[in-house]
């Protein structure tokens, strides 16, 4: 069996890499273990050993050239084995090349062709758990490319894909009316006693802010989206809050006060609330790797019915905005009401 | 409770002294036990303090010793039979695996065969192809044994204890490498539940599970990986048979990586099976790379110190494994 040579990942941020020598020419005897080629990478360059005895053949890549991580890059043959009979059995393509055809191309380019043509028409490689992510966020595997070995799509290749979606979003809008007395009076409540921490530092004050996105976290735990972890909300455009449902309300209170540059590259919902601006009712876009965002309007003392009766209540219109392809209309109207519930009622959070 | 250091030995020698003290149908055997105190100094002063009709210095017949045992077992006693070298095991296949692990089910659940074996096990002593293996999978697959491999003192205490209580044939394999390990030991019985993983240490970017000797050349490794922002976490797989797939699965749903070390022959062995679970779980979705095996090498263990230390896996060999794997490029 022909042995593929690959185009290994020798730096972490490596996804392709120049071939700037070949210590061998197409057709010469090749030991194992012995330099084959060189790569350049963008710091550093590496003799990469043979990885099999045997005869050099099919060489992809000419010396210049470059070539993704995890793709072959050339073949050893055993003694007596033909590039026909990779083209066949090595790349699986539907038909074998034709003898005729290599003989009429002696060049690489040919061969080139086949390979790239054979791989696309395959199912690409993946892991389980790259395969699960996909599913769950809709996207083609066929559409990812893989940084993994033999180009293989890793998790991680699944979650940048969705950081650029090949095709714009479809974007769905939902509001909802909320009733924030209770939250106010509890942040009231709370903040009329000065807390200490058992060091005996005070504790903030916490804001209404603080205690709705503690909520939001609980209803995304509740959602257990794939792409969403326990650090996916993004406080306006800035920075992501990490584990906040794990926090205190004054130690998030904290986090919104401290800006921090972390969490580039999460897949996130971003959080806008606008309590205090006098803006009752927004949907603010976001932007990849965000999959949502949720605008929360002005707090409005208004006349509501309750048993029939006007009473004087404080509302808040919240919208939310993500892509209908990720989060599906039937999931996003879940996640919306079971966050109405946290705010409406955080002695919920508790339970 | 109070809790001191002991040695693995001494901790094994402490629980077979409280068992013979809260039951007197518990009675040793074995090569050596009695004055020498065994190969591995294990029983020590036992035959001084319980008398030689309980620690009892047997002939040079493992098919005999098993067969002794088997019987005693079935008449309402509770042997604990040491085997010299578990490789010896091997001379009483028919008594273990024909006998000892078929009666129960044979006979209806009318009888039971409370008979537990000890078994040193393992390489790294010098001691050579005939001396040195790994054959716990071997007795692992045969339903009507269980088969355990403390890897601590506390363990093998509590696990002992637990074998001994236990009404079916347990076989418990003690890695020679580890009779002189230390670890806190509480000194009042107790039972460590066989069938039960531990989580000797938390991580979340692969799960290794290893046994025996294994588990600390896993846990060195994992300081080692912890240096270069790599968070390994170690199970400590404790009991082949039963083995406890939940605890690896949620692990592996965790870390989506999964290694197994172990110093048995890599091929057809206890990686083999663990993969597999795996493969079958809901933990399978959760792979984000290929599985790794790193177990012994397809030989016998050779007798040269340089040759024997490189047929197992070594903790450097663990660092390697797992870096490649979760670095992506394996």
């Amino acid at each position: 069996m022909a042995v593929e040579v690959i185009l290994p990942r020798v730096d972490m941020d490596m996804t392709s890499g120049i071939i700037s020598k070949w210590h061998a020419r197409a057709g010469d005897r090749v030991v194992r273990g012995s330099a084959l080629f060189e790569i350049e990478t963008g710091k550093a360059s590496m003799e990469i050993d043979s990885p099999a005895d045997g005869i050099l053949d099919n060489i992809l890549v000419v010396e210049g050239g470059s070539a993704p991580v995890g793709v072959a890059v050339a073949y050893i043959l055993e003694e007596g084995e033909t590039a026909v009979q990779i083209s066949s059995s090595s790349t699986r393509t539907s038909e074998p090349v034709p003898e005729s055809a290599r003989l009429e191309h002696p060049t690489v380019t040919p061969l080139i062709q086949t390979s790239i043509e054979a791989s696309a028409s395959q199912a690409p490689r993946a892991t389980p758990l790259a395969r699960r992510l996909a599913r769950e966020a809709r996207l083609e595997l066929k559409t990812i490319s893989g940084t993994g070995p033999h180009g293989r799509i890793t998790a991680e290749d699944v979650r940048g894909a969705n950081m650029h979606p090949p095709h714009s979003q479809i974007l769905l809008s939902m509001s909802m009316t909320c009733r924030m007395d209770s939250l106010l009076e509890i942040t009231e409540r709370l903040n009329a006693i000065t807390l200490r921490t058992p060091g005996g530092q005070t504790i903030l004050k916490i804001t209404p802010e603080a205690v709705a996105i503690k909520a939001l976290a609980l209803a995304i735990q509740r959602l257990d989206h794939p792409l969403l972890t326990r650090a996916s909300i993004r406080h306006g455009s800035g920075h992501i809050l990490p584990n906040v449902s794990e926090r205190s309300l004054s130690e998030i209170t904290g986090l919104l006060e401290t800006p921090d540059a972390s969490g580039s590259g999460t897949a996130a919902i971003a959080v806008w609330p606008l309590f205090q601006q006098g803006i009752e009712q927004a949907a603010i876009p976001f932007t990849p790797p965000d999959i949502a965002s949720l605008t929360m309007g002005a707090i409005v003392e208004t006349f509501a019915p309750v048993n029939g009766e006007p009473v004087l209540v404080k509302q808040m219109i919240c919208t939310f905005l993500c892509d209908s392809r990720l989060i599906r209309p039937d999931k996003a109207t879940q996640f919306l009401q079971s966050f109405r519930r946290f705010l409406e009622d955080p002695v919920l959070m508790l339970a | 409770m109070t809790v001191r250091e002991l040695t693995y030995a001494q901790a094994i020698q402490e629980a077979l002294a409280q068992a013979m003290d809260a039951d007197p149908d518990v009675f040793l055997m074995g090569e050596d036990i009695g004055v020498y105190g065994g190969a591995f100094q294990v029983t020590g002063d036992l035959v001084h303090r319980y008398g030689e009709e309980r620690v009892m210095d047997a002939p040079i017949s493992e098919l005999g010793q098993a067969g002794v045992a088997v019987g005693a077992a079935l008449a309402g006693c509770k042997p604990v039979l040491e085997f010299q070298f578990s490789d010896f095991a091997t001379l009483a296949m028919e008594q273990i695996v024909n006998q000892a692990a078929k009666l129960r089910f044979m006979l209806g659940g009318k009888v039971n065969v409370p008979l537990v074996m000890r078994l040193p096990a393992g390489s790294g002593t010098g001691a050579a192809a005939q001396h040195s293996q790994s054959l716990e999978a071997w007795f692992a697959h045969v339903p009507g044994l269980k088969v355990v491999q403390p890897s601590t003192p506390a363990d093998a205490k509590g696990m002992l204890l637990a074998a001994i209580d236990d009404p079916d044939p347990v076989m418990v394999f003690e890695h020679k490498l580890l009779y002189k390990m230390k670890g806190e030991v509480p000194e009042q019985p107790y039972r460590v539940p066989i069938g039960k993983a531990h989580v000797a240490r938390e991580g979340r970017h692969v799960t290794v599970v290893a046994t025996a000797i294994m588990v600390h050349r896993a846990l060195e490794a994992a300081d080692t990986l912890a240096t270069e922002g790599i968070e390994a976490e170690v199970i400590d797989l404790r009991s082949l048979r039963p083995i406890d797939t939940d605890t690896i699965v949620r692990s592996v749903q965790k870390t989506t990586r999964l290694a197994c070390v172990y110093e048995g022959v890599k091929s057809l062995g206890i990686g083999a099976e663990i993969s597999a679970r795996i493969a079958e779980s809901e933990a399978f979705d959760y792979l984000d790379a290929p599985i790794l095996r790193l177990g012994g090498a397809e030989a016998p263990i050779p007798y040269n110190p340089m040759l024997e230390k490189a047929a197992v896996p070594q903790a450097p060999d663990i660092v390697t494994g797992l870096r490649n794997l979760v670095r992506g490029r394996i």
